[in-house]
């Protein structure tokens, strides 16, 4: 048995999770990573703004370091705080599993306003990131919290080991 | 060093408070994607509105100290009580450093499992006390 509490690192990965304004009352699906594909995904943490001010994400300091750019026009926003608490992820592995369902984002950093902590849930699958989502649990916040927000960018930090 | 537990499977699950008088029990209700199996639980984890506001059934989540007024208990396929009436506050992770409470993994039975409402003070009618529940099938 793995007594620690971090999975062992092998290769991390953060994906950005662009959630626009018109998929916030349906699933917001994982981008495919061929490399998370095959993989053995050992945790998963978010990263998300502490900040009540958009934009710094730690490990990020600024949206440029993502090589992000706003679609002209679009409000682009960190996930942080106060909205992380609407939404909940949904992952499946392989043999479509759950293996989160509507787990809420916020418990993935375990955050209490300024009080991260560097747990991670971890698991030991072989995660199908293209049937995992994104869901927006309170979507009575469409039209109050996230009102004026056309797009949320959601980090998650997925820790795995390459299935040689 | 226990408390973040390698996540086989698990799946939310809320129980609506139709009633908020003190003694008042709600069995957890029946779960499509667990129905007709037995499962093995070994990780327990609740939440307040601190991290999710509403249920994905759209009912608003017990507040922080609404759940402070709520024991929760967990029967086995033996009908014994495996926890018993243990506080829900003592569940939320985030106010126990960001660790998950862990059991010696046990065949739970939902529907002989509840949560009872021993203070209402603080809870509103039709807010629910949500949960992931971690576990194996067998």
């Amino acid at each position: 048995m793995n007594l620690t509490l971090f999975p062992t690192i092998t290769n991390c990965k953060t994906i950005v999770v662009p959630i626009y304004r018109q998929d916030f009352g349906s699933q917001t699906f994982f981008p495919y990573d061929k490399e998370l594909d095959n993989s053995i995904v050992k945790g998963i943490r978010t990263e998300y703004s502490i900040s009540p001010n958009f934009g710094n994400v730690p490990p990020y300091s600024i949206l440029a370091d993502l090589n992000l750019t706003m679609p002209l026009g679009v409000t682009g926003t960190m996930m942080r705080i106060p909205f992380a608490k609407f939404f909940g992820i949904n992952l499946v592995d392989d043999k479509n599993n759950n293996i989160l369902q509507d787990y809420p984002i916020c418990a993935l950093t375990q955050v209490r306003l300024n009080q991260p902590t560097t747990y991670i849930r971890r698991f030991n699958a072989k995660i199908n990131l293209q049937k995992s989502f994104i869901s927006l649990l309170d979507k009575t916040e469409i039209n109050a919290g996230l009102a004026g927000v056309d797009l949320l960018y959601s980090l998650f930090t997925f820790y795995y080991k390459p299935i040689k | 060093m226990y408390g973040v537990p390698i996540i086989n499977r698990s799946l939310t699950i809320e129980v609506k408070l139709t009633s908020i008088s003190a003694g008042q029990i709600f069995q957890f209700p029946d779960n499509q994607i667990i129905r007709g199996q037995e499962v093995t639980v070994y990780g327990i984890e609740a939440f307040s509105q601190t991290q999710v506001s509403k249920t994905p059934n759209s009912n608003n989540v017990v507040s922080a100290s609404g759940a402070a007024g709520l024991v929760v208990t967990f029967q086995d396929n033996t009908s014994t009580n495996r926890v018993y009436e243990i506080p829900y506050y003592t569940l939320l992770s985030y106010l126990n450093g960001g660790i998950i409470r862990e059991f010696k993994p046990f065949k739970c039975i939902l529907s002989k499992s509840y949560v009872k409402v021993l203070d209402g003070t603080n809870l509103t009618v039709n807010e629910a006390a949500f949960f992931n529940l971690i576990y194996k099938t067998n």
